[in-house]
């Protein structure tokens, strides 16, 4: 099986390089067929790397240990489910499956326009194919999936027990997907610069590719955040690690130019901005591989180092360098249709939108690459940690939801100042009422008394439009409320999808304000029977307790939570030591209410008896989690496809 | 070899700050997790020190022993995290100090918005001046057409018919 997978790589290889070469060819020297050949060589890629996809998840199910890398990830006593997830959990498999999610995508592509985009398919299914073509080079040449082991083992390493949870399912392949999915907008971007098709046809084309890309990344990056969270046991979501800061890269400039496409569909505008913003990010999705499997950073994910950083990143300059050369040759034809006509625009809140994005991807770049350029330039390693991203970022991110509660209330074109006090007045009212309420609370940091007043403006502005738009289709139809309610989202999903995710940031950044600004946490060491406080909580440390499963050695811990003298429940933060891994696991104990987490740490039981713990009180955490499910909603109602109506 | 270094200008800390005579100040562990917030763990993990969860991580331990110890004495925040950096380097600090060329890390995010926000800013006024001679081009074209006069007299006409 090893051997059919390998054979699979190495056709696929060959047919991805005819995929690339066939269709210039055929444009070349006009001939049809031979462009025709092209996209099928590209479906033969797809299939052939799915045959090696297969045959690793056969040899990862059946335990195959003369296989090296079913050996370094899997042993016979871990489940099924995560014995498959050990697909994505090295180098050799994350490359195969990039290759393959991106095989899937250019199928999906090439059966959707099977009728349409004559003139830039053959350029599509080349960069495609190119880009296919790369990962599975690397497979073939350097990191092969498929590799024999020298001596054989009976038993395998096991995968790292950190790697052991949910997240395993939620946050590696829609992350890893997300990178790839952007390769289809960039690729049409790079064939209507090419054929010099520049209108809205590749911005059509690329939509809902570009929404699921954004989405499926952004989900990835959320579920990364849960899984830190509730794994990694130093009880935040967001370490700024540069694994992290990858994925968010690629995910700001994509959510830029999510937003500026609107501009130029609407107005004919920003069209050299938009080719810049998704060359961008497709190379930055690319730098989020390197950065997630090159291990040229520090970081957190450093279960997985290799040395395929020159190839990454000779991939990286001959496709940022040639797609700005072939943009810069274009440059002339890519003239906007229409002008600004006043300074108060949606347009210019547009503008904003991006400027902003942009800055705090460029800030979250620059803070990761500084280590690397102050090595260089002063010969002195330095850290660039959290301190640094929440400073600088942070009021950048500020400034963002501030434009997003800007934008919807100021139309297009102009806004006269009779609409724009009528707009503003009850959103910037409610906004101010709330930071007073809330600082009358006691919401007294004025960070965060800003941020929440912010949110409220945001909110408010929202629900008043929508609110107004369904008042008016109620007048003109005679609908009731909630008829009318969903009539007009599924009349202009793209908008009020956009509104939903828009509400789900809201949502998302309450619990991130309030878990930043209003986090209690306290150590302590306990004798069983002896108590703490944090906040409104205190614990009873009942005891300690240690026990053997066929895999690893439990030591669990059991503590009584009370609050004002009313019995909560009992929480059992524990530790795990796996068979094959030293290091012990934090399996924090974590009990979600709305309003907080109380987040409990066992750090072991001392000679004397005692054990130690840190208890964390972290307000309003799952608002992220909400927010996540809102943003996931939103995401659904902007991609779902317009009903054709049927008519007699 | 750089690491027992490390260790050892550790150790030395430790032993300055036990030796000096001083008067004892109970550190509160939320004045030891407000400086420990600001240093990373030399463990590896790559996590802020207080946010380190190894079972037995001898730099943490040391380091947070360092901090209790230091503050107890009445050293002040700075001079902690100045020792620390002393003995480290500047790499266990959490963010880069705000001095020399490590200001360049600070301040290149701001520059660079604000250079966007200049480009923006000019791009906007070069659009409204095109949008402002467009429109001026259209009406002047619009005052030349006989069409358009025509019409616009058609309209005038029916407008005072209808009062």
């Amino acid at each position: 099986m090893a051997d059919l997978g390998y054979a699979a790589l190495v056709i696929a290889l060959a047919a991805a390089a005819f995929a690339t070469v066939a269709p210039l060819v055929g444009l070349r020297w006009r001939l049809p067929a031979l462009i025709d050949s092209g996209r099928s060589a590209l479906w033969a890629a797809a299939s052939l790397v799915s045959v090696a996809g297969l045959s690793l998840l056969y040899l990862l199910a059946t335990r195959d240990f003369k296989t090296q890398y079913v050996y370094q990830y899997t042993s016979s006593d871990m489940s099924m489910l995560y014995t498959l997830a050990a697909f994505w959990a090295g180098n050799a498999g994350s490359l195969l499956f990039w290759a393959w999610t991106l095989g899937l995508c250019a199928v999906v592509m090439l059966i959707q326009n099977r009728n349409k985009n004559q003139a830039l398919m053959p350029y599509v299914t080349a960069i495609v194919a190119v880009t296919m073509g790369f990962f599975v080079g690397m497979m073939v040449f350097v990191s092969n999936p498929f590799d024999q082991m020298v001596f054989p083992q009976a038993e395998g390493e096991g995968l790292n027990p950190l790697l052991e949870n949910m997240g395993m399912f939620l946050h590696p392949p829609p992350q890893l997907l997300g990178y790839m999915a952007f390769t289809i907008p960039f690729a049409f971007a790079v064939a209507a610069l090419a054929t010099g098709r520049l209108g809205d046809e590749w911005i059509q084309s690329i939509r809902r590719w570009t929404i699921f890309a954004w989405l499926t990344l952004g989900v990835g990056i959320l579920a990364g955040a849960q899984w830190a969270y509730v794994e990694l046991g130093w009880g935040g979501y967001m370490g700024w690690d540069p694994v992290e800061n990858a994925a968010l890269m690629p995910w700001l400039v994509g959510t830029a130019f999510l937003h500026s496409i609107m501009v130029q569909r609407r107005r004919g505008m920003l069209k050299v901005w938009n080719m810049m913003l998704i060359i961008f990010t497709f190379n930055l999705s690319i730098l989020g591989t390197l950065l997630t499997r090159s291990g040229i950073l520090s970081s957190v994910h450093s279960f997985s180092q290799s040395g395929l950083g020159p190839l990454f990143v000779a991939f990286i300059a001959v496709a940022m360098t040639g797609s700005l050369a072939l943009l810069y040759y274009r440059m002339p034809k890519l003239r906007a249709e229409h002008e600004l006509d006043y300074w108060v625009s949606r347009e210019s809140t547009f503008l904003v939108n991006n400027l902003v994005l942009v800055g705090i991807a460029f800030a979250v770049f620059w803070g990761t690459m500084f280590p690397i350029i102050t090595e260089a330039v002063r010969g002195v390693k330095i850290t660039v940690g959290p301190p640094f991203y929440n400073q600088v970022t942070g009021p950048l991110f500020l400034i963002l939801l501030l434009v997003m509660g800007i934008c919807p209330l100021i139309g297009w074109r102009h806004a006269s100042k009779d609409n724009l006090v009528r707009n503003f007045l009850y959103p910037v009212a409610f906004g101010v009422a709330a930071g007073i309420i809330l600082f009358l609370l006691g919401v007294r940091k004025p960070a965060a008394t800003i941020s929440f007043a912010v949110l409220a403006f945001v909110t408010a502005g929202i629900l008043r439009d929508w609110s107004r738009a369904v008042r008016a289709r109620r007048q003109m139809r005679a609908e009731g409320w909630l008829r009318a309610f969903l009539r007009l989202t599924g009349s202009n999903r793209p908008r009020y999808g956009g509104y939903i995710v828009h509400l789900s940031v809201v949502v998302m950044a309450l619990g991130i304000t309030g878990s930043m600004f209003y986090p209690l946490e306290t150590t302590a060491t306990l004798n069983p029977g002896e108590t703490v406080s944090i906040g409104r909580y205190v614990l009873k440390f009942e005891g300690a307790s240690e026990y053997q499963t066929q895999s690893k050695q439990v030591l669990a811990s059991t503590l009584t939570v009370y609050t004002g003298g009313d019995y909560l429940g009992t929480v059992t933060p524990e530790r795990y030591i796996h068979r094959n891994h030293d290091n012990p696991v934090t399996e924090v104990a974590i009990r979600s209410t709305l309003k907080e987490d109380l987040y409990v740490i066992y750090g072991g039981k001392n000679p004397d008896g005692t054990a130690t713990f840190k208890f964390k009180v972290n307000p309003m955490v799952m608002w992220i989690w909400i927010g996540w499910g809102v943003m996931l909603l939103g995401s659904a109602v902007a991609f779902w496809p317009e009903m054709k109506r049927w008519t007699a | 070899m750089d690491r027992i270094a490390r260790l050892a200008g550790l150790l030395a800390l430790l032993g300055l700050a036990a030796a000096t005579p001083t008067v004892a100040l109970a550190a509160s562990p939320d004045q030891v997790n407000e400086i420990a917030s600001q240093l990373v763990c030399q463990c590896g993990c790559g996590l802020v020190l207080n946010n380190c969860n190894h079972e037995h991580c001898e730099p943490r331990d040391s380091m947070l022993a360092y901090i209790g110890q230091a503050l107890d004495q009445g050293k002040t925040r700075d001079a902690i995290i100045a020792s620390l950096v002393e003995s480290y380097g500047e790499v266990v600090l959490a963010a880069p100090t705000k001095r020399g060329f490590n200001l360049v890390g600070w301040i290149t995010p701001f520059a660079a918005i604000a250079a966007g926000g200049g480009i923006v800013y000019l791009a906007v006024r070069a659009w409204l001046v095109w949008g402002k001679r467009t429109r001026e081009e259209a009406v002047e074209l619009a005052a030349d057409d006989p069409y358009l006069s025509r019409v616009d007299d058609e309209l005038r006409r029916y407008e005072e018919r209808m009062g």
